[in-house]
């Protein structure tokens, strides 16, 4: 398939990636024919619940699948211009944490409780762009002032364990900025926190952004963080992207039967609901897939053709596009 | 708020945790201040809802309504009746009529037993019935959490975490409770699995006219289910109302920042943002007056200094702040 | 949860896939060897009589010294005589029922005791937990061997000796294990349902805490077997193990000590089966272990 540039040039492409994992049972086909795109400097939200795939996804674009198992069978993933996927190691390393970065869910466990906050927000800085001395504590600091975090200088001698959750993941967002990447990849990350400090970090990570321009793919099943926080959407089903469009356009005009179900779910807080609509059944389990749409067995508008072929992806508006026979 | 006719009420509950220090003789060098004058009341075939954020204490609260905890002071009254004075017999009456969901769909259940035996087993251990007459009503409560009889012999294991959650609310059902208290009963499900399993909760409420105690963190979730809220901050609760009244109206400047925290259901929902400086403080030494002054947006002098007062608001709306 | 960094999460299919789970076991080299080493043990020890081709006491001061079959000797004695002129090879069948009988016992006393102070200490906390904990601290500071020779000199060197001295030394390891495995499952969330549905301390330990640690239970049993024949072995080569002519491996290999250069093949033989069974326990134990791993939650 030829991909698609739009102009100008996307920062990110990624063309038909596909993720397998070889299990005993079978071929778990957990990433199966995704493609997207992210503009500099804008922020993409992929959107899925558990089994959806956005994790392999977000990780499969640092070549950092899981091993034993797991492999990245097919694809394009390419980053200004170059394809991630056909380099070699050593050449794939110096993309992360520099170029690339990403944020996981869980700040207790992205640190190392051994080492001060200094040094790991340092380590990128060491690593790529071969930092030393006072050159590098300027920057650590600065990392650190850009994530607000308060007396950054004292603080470099902190151990994680010394601060809040909420101070944590933004030391997390120090490592990952700490060498002006143009892409950071944030899986999950506020899932840990209060609702309030949820609200502080997600207000700073869009304060990051204007500063430093970069651009940003946000995993979540949170439709909420998405509404927030990106300006466009990727809706992921069983290892398919079953819907993309600017968070705009998918908020107001739902094409897919699974985010329109997804949407008419979730409970609201600005009016009192009657009644919740539900999404019966649940995500299937991704061995020996049945032929036809994956989302066929829970779908209400499902007719013969969904159970024998798969949808493509059809353009139901401008740039807003749906796998879905019924947009057909 | 009035008494007359309610499940559970609770008056002026306080658990304070011991700090100690030493190995062989430990001394008490501070406390933990985790329930502060927490007062409420749950009446029947209605959810009440605790909201708060970690460290606000609505789990304590909740495992002193379980009798997990024992109180430090403050009663808690089971139709009118203070459960402190329980006999066994009655305490027995208070157990089987309070029951609990968990949000961990995983370890809420033995892995080693099968289905069957978990919701059998309230019945077993405390009614003296067959059997056969144990499976019968085993199978009824499946079926009426939405899970067909020949799933009863598998394991827990063998479920997805929201039919998990579906055998959890068998268990909690099968010894005819009154009242069951539901520590975040879907967070940790899937989005799409939720609204399933809040359905099924709320169904169950009407046929059965259960009252619920729901421990929440998420304000939408909170409105679909409850009949009254309580907001709780470093184990108090800051503010109170029923119906829709606190979310059309909130008065507290910690629940609008709530409000203001949860994400909006569309792009185009502005709502004022009210982002809080600094985290919750510590329970074991909270600031003086107001807990909530140092990050309060609007605090005044007095706030520093005096703790406020609980003040009616009109119908049931209460709060505790200087600004009314 | 905790969800291992991007692993899909795959909801078992019921019934079909367990079956077929169990019989591919015997596909693993790491299962079949030590188990059919461990299963030879078994059987030499139970058909001992039916196996050795001598009686083990049987002396004949002609046929003294003489070299296993493919080193010079006989087919008659395929692995030598000693110095007695018995027969190494039925010595040591039926020295694998002293060895097979001091395992069992021993393990069944000191995984009972020990599982039983593990779950009380562990569960109930508190001054029970903590004289338990200490008790069990005490038995793990005792010099073992010390003991043990302490033990053979009071009550005379005997098969319940050995079994006493051991089991003295070996149900600490289970108290301690059992009980960190119990502190863990005490603060599950299921525990905390039955307590809220009005069971019982004892129900709870019966019915909820004891099945869910006969996983690690097993495996340390099963590592425990090469230990018990060690010491065993030990023993008897120190002279406070099973008296002679009582056939054991350890008495062999020290009968054997003052020969070893020219007639080595009297504690060879003996010593080269002490650390085939020991390293079978090992191994069986090691797999048991990469199996029973709670993610995979069921064997």
């Amino acid at each position: 398939m030829e991909p698609v540039y739009r102009w100008p040039q996307p920062l990110l492409q990624v063309d038909d990636l596909r993720t397998y994992f070889y299990t005993r049972r079978g071929v778990v086909k957990a990433v199966d024919g995704v493609s997207f795109s992210v503009a500099p400097g804008e922020t993409l939200g992929i959107v899925g619940e558990s089994g959806s795939g956005k994790t392999m996804t977000s990780l499969s674009l640092l070549r950092l699948v899981p091993q034993p198992g797991g492999k990245i069978v097919g694809g394009k993933i390419l980053f200004e211009g170059v394809d991630l996927l056909q380099l070699s190691e050593e050449e794939m390393r110096e993309y992360r944490g520099s170029k690339i970065s990403m944020i996981l869910q869980d700040p207790m466990a992205s640190l190392n409780p051994v080492y001060t906050i200094g040094e790991q927000v340092a380590e990128p800085l060491r690593q790529h762009q071969h930092l030393a001395g006072k050159t590098l504590w300027d920057q650590v600091t600065e990392a650190l002032r850009l994530l607000r975090i308060p007396s950054p200088r004292e603080r470099l001698e902190n151990y994680p364990h010394q601060m809040s959750g909420g101070m944590r993941q933004r030391v997390v967002g120090g490592i990952a900025i700490s060498c002006r990447p143009k892409l950071i990849i944030a899986d999950e990350p506020t899932t840990a926190l209060d609702a309030t400090i949820q609200a502080q970090y997600l207000a700073l990570l869009k304060d990051l952004q204007r500063q430093t321009n970069v651009a940003m793919i946000f995993v979540s099943h949170d439709f909420g963080i998405v509404a927030r926080m990106c300006d466009r959407v990727a809706v992921m089903y069983a290892g398919k992207i079953v819907e993309t469009a600017t968070v705009r356009e998918l908020f107001s005009n739902p094409q897919h039967p699974y985010t329109i179900g997804l949407v008419n779910s979730v409970p609201r807080l600005d009016r009192k609901v009657e009644r919740l609509a539900s999404i019966e059944g649940q995500p299937p389990a991704l061995l020996n897939l049945p032929p036809g749409c994956r989302f066929a067995p829970r779908c209400y508008a499902v007719f013969d053709r969904c159970h024998v072929a798969e949808p493509p992806s059809i353009e139901a508006a401008p740039e807003h596009f749906a796998a879905c026979w019924r947009v057909a | 708020m009035t008494s007359g006719g309610s499940v559970l009420e609770a008056r002026n509950l306080k658990k304070h945790f011991p700090v100690t220090r030493g190995l062989a003789l430990q001394r008490t060098v501070g406390w933990v201040r985790a329930v502060e004058d927490v007062s409420f009341v749950i009446r029947p075939g209605e959810t009440l809802s605790l909201v708060g954020e970690s460290g606000a204490g609505k789990t304590t609260v909740a495992k002193t309504v379980l009798l997990l905890e024992k109180l430090s002071g403050g009663n808690l009254l089971f139709h009118g009746k203070d459960v402190s004075q329980f006999g066994r017999a009655e305490l027995r009456e208070y157990r089987l009529n309070v029951q609990a969901v968990f949000q961990d769909p995983w370890g809420s259940m033995n892995p080693r037993m099968r289905v069957k035996t978990i919701v059998a087993e309230p019945l077993a251990v405390n009614t003296a019935l067959s059997k056969q007459e144990i499976q019968r009503k085993v199978l009824e409560l499946l079926a009426q959490v939405g899970l067909r009889p020949d799933q009863a012999d598998l394991y827990p294991h063998e479920f997805s975490g929201g039919q998990r959650q579906r055998i959890a609310v068998a268990r909690a059902l099968a010894l005819n409770p009154q009242l069951v208290v539901l520590d975040e009963p879907v967070s940790a499900l899937d989005v799409s699995i939720r609204a399933q399993i809040m359905n099924l909760l709320k169904d169950l409420q009407t046929t059965y006219g259960l009252s619920y105690l729901l421990i929440a963190h998420n304000l939408a979730t909170v409105r679909y289910m409850s009949h009254a809220v309580a907001i709780m901050y470093l184990g108090r609760i800051v503010e109170y109302a029923e119906g829709d009244e606190l979310f059309e109206h909130p008065r507290h400047p910690y629940t609008k920042a709530l409000m203001s925290a949860a994400l909006p259901a569309h792009p185009d929902d502005v709502t004022e943002e009210i982002v809080l400086s600094g985290e919750m403080p510590s329970p074991l030494n909270p600031p003086r007056g107001c807990h909530f002054h140092p990050r309060c947006p609007q605090a005044m002098d007095v706030c520093r200094e005096v703790a406020p007062v609980v003040t009616q608001l009109g119908g049931s709306h209460q709060v505790s702040c200087h600004l009314y | 949860m905790d969800v291992a960094l991007g692993r899909p999460e795959l909801v078992v299919e019921a019934g079909a896939a367990r079956s077929q789970r169990r019989w591919d076991i015997f596909l693993q080299l790491n299962f079949c060897l030590p188990a059919a080493m461990l299963l030879l043990l078994v059987v030499s020890a139970i058909f001992a009589t039916q196996l050795a081709p001598y009686d083990p006491l049987h002396t004949s001061l002609t046929e003294r010294l003489r070299p296993p079959a493919f080193a010079g000797g006989t087919q008659a004695h395929l692995l030598g005589t000693d110095k007695l002129g018995r027969d190494v090879l039925s010595r040591i069948i039926f020295g694998s029922r002293v060895s097979l009988t001091v395992s069992l016992v021993v393990i069944l006393i000191t995984a009972s005791i020990g599982t039983a102070l593990g779950i009380l200490g562990g569960y109930l906390g508190g001054w029970v937990d903590g004289l338990l904990m200490r008790i069990t601290d005490i038995s793990l500071a005792f010099p073992g061997i010390l003991i043990a020779l302490l033990l053979a000199v009071t009550l005379g060197p005997s098969l319940t000796t050995v079994v006493l001295a051991i089991s003295l030394l070996g149900w600490a390891p289970y108290a301690r294990l059992i009980r960190g495995e119990v502190l863990k499952l005490r603060t599950a969330d299921f525990v905390l349902q039955a307590r809220i549905m009005g069971c019982s301390s004892l129900r709870i330990m019966v019915t909820h805490i004891f099945p869910n640690i006969v996983n690690p239970l097993l495996i340390l049993a099963t590592l425990s077997v090469g230990l018990i024949i060690l010491l065993e072995s030990t023993l008897s080569f120190l002279g406070a193990g099973i008296p002679p002519p009582i056939a054991t491996w350890g008495s062999m290999v020290s009968d054997g000590r003052s020969l070893i250069d020219t007639a080595w093949w009297i504690s060879f033989f003996p010593g080269l089966a002490i650390g085939l069974v020991v390293l079978s326990g090992n191994f069986l134990g090691d797999w048991l272990r990469d199996r029973l791993d709670p993610r995979l939650r069921q064997i």
